[in-house]
């Protein structure tokens, strides 16, 4: 009966995870005005696609409870059922501005990693639940304490400070795990610095590229972004990190200066680079090697990927059904390799499905960069997507053998207690961003802005909505200010190109939405 | 900047397709070479509960099969075990065989839906896909019949596919009993009857090499056809002395006769006049060294001889002592090669699986190897095969057969035999080169490799019987499989 279930149960999670993607793609053509949509539907749409997963999967774990004790996994399944229903409530009621789409996303790829761990490792599933307790429970805190920081573009030093203090601290106290330098164990609690060093060095970036840098302003940060990556590479083996960091720094750089020079610059010198220490170091040979040709080592050194490929390809597309396969009897399946797991029990479809809410992700991070006016905070979330991105890349690349094997966590879904929270104070960050988003300094959006403040019966409907549309009054004014005297010289004229007639276009009569909002309100926050 | 942020974020999107289509490409291609890797924990997996995949030979005939016992579980059962042992394999005491390599298919159970719908309603047994063999059922008995008792193995094979159709290898088992008698099956050094002695086995060639050496010269040198000596049943070469079996003398002997006769100091002195590089270079053209992509275990077949050769290594090698080895497979895939055009095609033993509603999966399709000869080259050693069973004086005068014009076979539909007109009537040209391998520990190694009709080959035989003496006493298990095979071919 089980069995059955189980193979129905594969279909189901693809339909699950089509679905979600398929709302969270149709919420962004209907922002470019491409298509049609309702956008509030979708998103509740996909927070359905969300908690039936959660359920489906759940029954599975329940059913095979002989393996598992009972109790404990349908606490388990509980408190994770929970951990969905109240984040979305708490983001909803504190954050109704923020994107849903990207909580949506957080939220699904939390999920997909809670029942992928517990049924790999119950232990570090348990574990997993507290570090996403935790992380969740952050990234509701964080916007509100983000409001009260004066002016973070001003602690450059600071950050820059803190990222070679705690890089130094892990070369003198940290221990090693998995080849790599990059553990720091104080007690009984361990945690991975380097992905703290991520948060402190994109806020360095943004704050040191701010103000539009000239030649000679940048060599400064090269020369530390090279030093964090080089103490990395050389000092804590960390590969996948130093390249992380290393294209975060490429990224964020073009960005400030949008200077085609740099990127490709900059590739140029990492693949010189990559050469390089190929020939002089064997540690990365072996590696590239293993790479190459898993199979020619397939006992050895080859082993991790060549396990890796088998999980994900023995069973085709639509891979053998949650807790049927032998993920296993691969190392470290738990953090670097829990792609392949998802791979082989889910499906490579639903595994694909995942690659795709990355890419949403990177599209709200995208957006929210895109959007704001502030350059340092445009920057911040440039950098945290380009994080974003560069890890999952290189984690799934690593995995299915795309690119030599990177040994990072796959956001979200990978265990790994600093990942995990490290990782949803980035998404609070950025969701403040995204939050600030509407702040012009034109003075049709100061009128607009008083316009709002004084009816406050619009702001009280705002508050009812789930929708990232409407925000709040008080943080508006608030950050307003604090945008404007940034802003100055540079960005107080924006491209007229930028601003789209359908904002501008806001006295037309428009029916209510289905929250009772005139469609005015949606369109100009969601077409920024 | 914002365009720059437009910019990267496509450059994501670009990467994440590709990775996209990567993963894909990854799982609907290049899955295939690889996932079929014994280190693959999945493939060696059997699941409680669910009926294993029968296997049959090429008429339907049931070789082994789950069956249900009292308490609801199965056990495997083989027929004609001793027969199949080493093909079939077993599934205790850790797997061989087909059962081994084959374990995924065995296992997989086609359309789960819709059998566990079944299973759980109409309490129908969950099946694993089935496997048909290319083995002919009747040709392996005939096979496990001439053996006997008599150590060795027999091959045989259709040479414009490379379908096995027959492979016995002796002293046997029976996969029935494998995990009882286990411990005296692994610890018998002396008969080793776990080793497939047809894929594994490797024994000098004798003067079955006499084959490579002929078109190594022909193909060196078109003159050669008509070098002709004078052989006398000895002679020294470098610090070395041949003989010809039992020392006898040939006369005046050219290429056919001498080919005929297998008269080894003239396959000496042929050697000597091309060289080492030739003679490499031929056995290389046919395989030796490298991996025949069977989906058993088997062994390469060795070619060990360089261009630093010493004279007397030459000699030896030319008529096939030296430190050639081949297994019996080997020698049919060379026998096939000769008969196929020049085309060694690689061997297989399974044809295709069968869901357990009758569809036809996994179909194996032929593979050609490699061109070892040329045609024309091909068409001329057939020639010197052809002499060795019809010249006066070939070694292998009783290889030659009739077949009676009535093909009679078994088809699973119907009950009893359907006869029909044969293909083939009359008198079979039979090619054929005996062969007979010295041996250091004990006496010389039978061997005798041929193929029907000469003129348009269906079948290709290697027999190998150890510590047999002469190679004519191979002669009889060979003629006998090609005469069954080609007498029930269906007009």
């Amino acid at each position: 009966m089980i069995d059955l279930y189980i193979i129905i149960s594969k279909y189901l999670f693809i339909l699950y995870i089509a679905g979600f993607v398929f709302c969270g793609f149709m919420i962004n053509l209907k922002r470019q005005n491409m298509a049609g949509f309702n956008i509030a539907s979708g998103l509740s749409n996909q927070r359905i696609c969300i908690i039936l997963f959660h359920i489906t999967a759940s029954v599975i774990l329940i059913s095979a409870a002989v393996e598992y004790e009972m109790q404990p996994v349908i606490v388990y399944c509980t408190i994770g059922f929970l951990l969905i229903i109240g984040g979305n409530i708490l983001t909803a009621r504190l954050y109704p501005e923020g994107s849903h789409l990207l909580y949506n996303c957080v939220f699904f790829l939390m999920d997909i990693g809670l029942m992928m761990l517990y049924r790999l490792n119950t232990d570090l599933a348990n574990k997993q639940l507290i570090w996403n307790a935790i992380g969740i429970v952050m990234m509701l805190a964080m916007p509100k304490i983000l409001v009260v920081m004066p002016r973070l573009d001003k602690f450059k030093v600071f950050y820059i400070i803190g990222a070679f203090v705690l890089l130094i601290v892990t070369l003198i106290f940290g221990s090693s795990s998995g080849g790599s330098k990059n553990w720091i164990e104080i007690g009984p609690v361990g945690f991975q610095p380097s992905e703290i060093i991520k948060v402190f060095f994109v806020f360095y970036l943004a704050s040191a590229l701010a103000g539009r840098p000239k030649l000679r302003e940048l060599i400064l940060p090269a020369v530390l972004s090279g030093l964090i990556v080089l103490i990395l590479v050389g000092g804590q083996k960390d590969l996948g990190s130093a390249l992380i960091f290393y294209m975060t720094f490429l990224v964020v750089l073009f960005i400030a200066t949008s200077n085609y020079f740099y990127l490709l610059g900059g590739l140029a010198f990492i693949s010189v680079a990559s050469a390089a220490s190929y020939k002089l170091f064997s540690h990365i040979r072996i590696r590239v090697e293993a790479w190459q040709n898993p199979w020619l080592d397939v006992q050895d050194t080859g082993y991790q990927i060549a396990q890796s490929l088998f999980a994900i390809c023995t069973w085709g597309v639509t891979g053998i059904g949650f807790t049927r396969g032998y993920a296993n009897v691969i190392p470290v399946v738990e953090r670097d390799f829990i792609f392949a797991a998802i791979c082989e029990e889910f499906g490579v479809i639903f595994a694909v499905g995942l690659i795709l809410i990355f890419m949403l992700i990177l599209l709200e991070g995208a957006r929210g960069a895109i959007e704001n006016n502030n350059r340092f905070l445009s920057l911040v979330c440039a950098g945290f997507t380009a994080l974003i991105a560069f890890q999952s890349f290189l984690i799934i690349g690593g995995v299915i053998k795309f690119i030599p094997l990177t040994g990072v966590t796959l956001p979200f879904v990978s265990y790994g207690g600093t990942s995990i929270v490290m990782s949803y104070i980035i998404i609070a960050v950025m969701q403040w961003i995204i939050m600030r988003n509407t702040e012009y300094t034109t003075d049709k959006a100061e009128e607009d802005i008083h316009r709002r403040v004084r009816q406050p019966q619009t702001g009280k409907q705002a508050k009812m909505i789930k929708d990232d549309t409407v925000k709040k009054p008080s943080v508006k004014t608030s950050s307003a200010r604090s945008v404007s005297v940034k802003r100055g010289k540079n960005n107080s004229q924006r491209p007229a190109s930028f601003e789209r007639p359908a904002v501008r276009s806001t006295g037309r009569k428009t029916p209510p939405d289905v929250n009772g909002r005139p469609e005015s309100y949606n369109r100009k926050r969601r077409e920024h | 900047m914002r365009s720059a942020i437009k910019k990267i974020f496509w450059l994501y999107a670009l990467i994440f397709l590709i990775l996209i289509g990567y993963l894909l490409k990854l799982c609907l291609y290049d899955s295939h070479s690889f996932v079929a890797n014994p280190f693959n924990p999945r493939l060696s997996q059997s699941y409680e509960g669910i009926k294993r995949g029968s296997i049959y030979d090429s008429n339907g005939d049931v070789i082994a099969e789950d069956v249900k016992q009292d308490d609801g579980t199965f056990k495997r059962v083989y027929k004609n075990a001793r027969y199949y042992a080493h093909v079939v394999g077993y599934t205790v005491k850790g797997k061989a065989g087909v059962e081994s390599k084959y374990n995924f298919r065995l296992e997989s159970i086609n359309n789960e839906f819709l059998q566990r719908v079944g299973n759980l309603f109409l309490g129908k047994d969950i099946e694993g896909n089935s496997l048909v063999l290319t083995i002919d059922n009747r040709l392996q008995e005939i096979a496990g019949e001439e053996l006997g008792n008599q150590r060795g193995s027999i091959v045989a094979m259709e040479p414009s596919t490379g379908k096995i159709l027959a492979m016995v290898s002796n002293p046997a088992f029976d996969s029935n009993t494998v995990a009882e008698n286990w411990e005296e099956l692994n610890s018998d050094d002396k008969n080793s009857p776990l080793l497939n002695r047809a894929t594994q086995g490797l024994y000098p060639p004798g003067s079955t090499f006499k084959i490579i050496t002929a078109a190594a010269a022909l193909e060196a040198d078109k003159a050669l056809e008509s070098f002709e000596i004078d052989c006398d049943g000895e002679e020294k070469f470098g610090h070395s002395i041949i003989h010809c079996y039992n020392g006898k003398a040939h006369g005046n002997v050219n290429m056919d006769s001498a080919f005929a006769k297998s008269c080894n100091i003239y396959f000496s002195e042929i050697g000597v006049k091309i060289g080492a590089g030739k003679l490499i270079d031929m056995a290389y053209a046919f395989g030796f060294n490298k991996d025949i992509g069977l989906s058993l275990e088997y062994s390469k077949s060795t070619f060990p001889m360089t261009l630093e050769a010493e004279e007397n290594e030459i000699v030896e090698t030319s008529f096939g002592q030296g430190r050639t080895l081949v297994t019996p497979l080997f020698m049919a895939m060379v026998t096939s090669a000769v008969a196929n055009n020049g085309m060694m095609m690689q061997p297989y033993v399974v044809d295709h699986s069968l869901t357990p509603s009758g569809g036809v999966r996994n179909r194996t399709l032929p593979v050609k190897l490699n061109q070892a000869i040329s045609p024309g080259l091909a068409s001329q050693i057939k020639e010197l095969m052809c002499g060795v069973v019809e010249n006066n004086g070939g070694t292998a005068q009783n290889a030659s057969f009739s077949v009676s014009g009535t093909a009679v076979n078994y088809d699973e539909n119907e009950s009893g035999a359907s006869v029909s007109k044969g293909a083939y009537s009359g008198k079979i040209r039979v090619a054929g080169k005996t062969g007979t391998a010295e041996n250091p520990q004990g006496d010389d190694h039978a061997w005798f490799v041929a193929f029907a009709p000469a003129d348009e080959p269906k079948i290709a035989v290697a027999v190998l019987l150890e510590n047999a003496g002469k190679g004519s006493n191979a002669i009889p298990a060979a003629r006998e499989i090609m005469k069954t095979y080609i007498e029930n071919l269906a007009g």
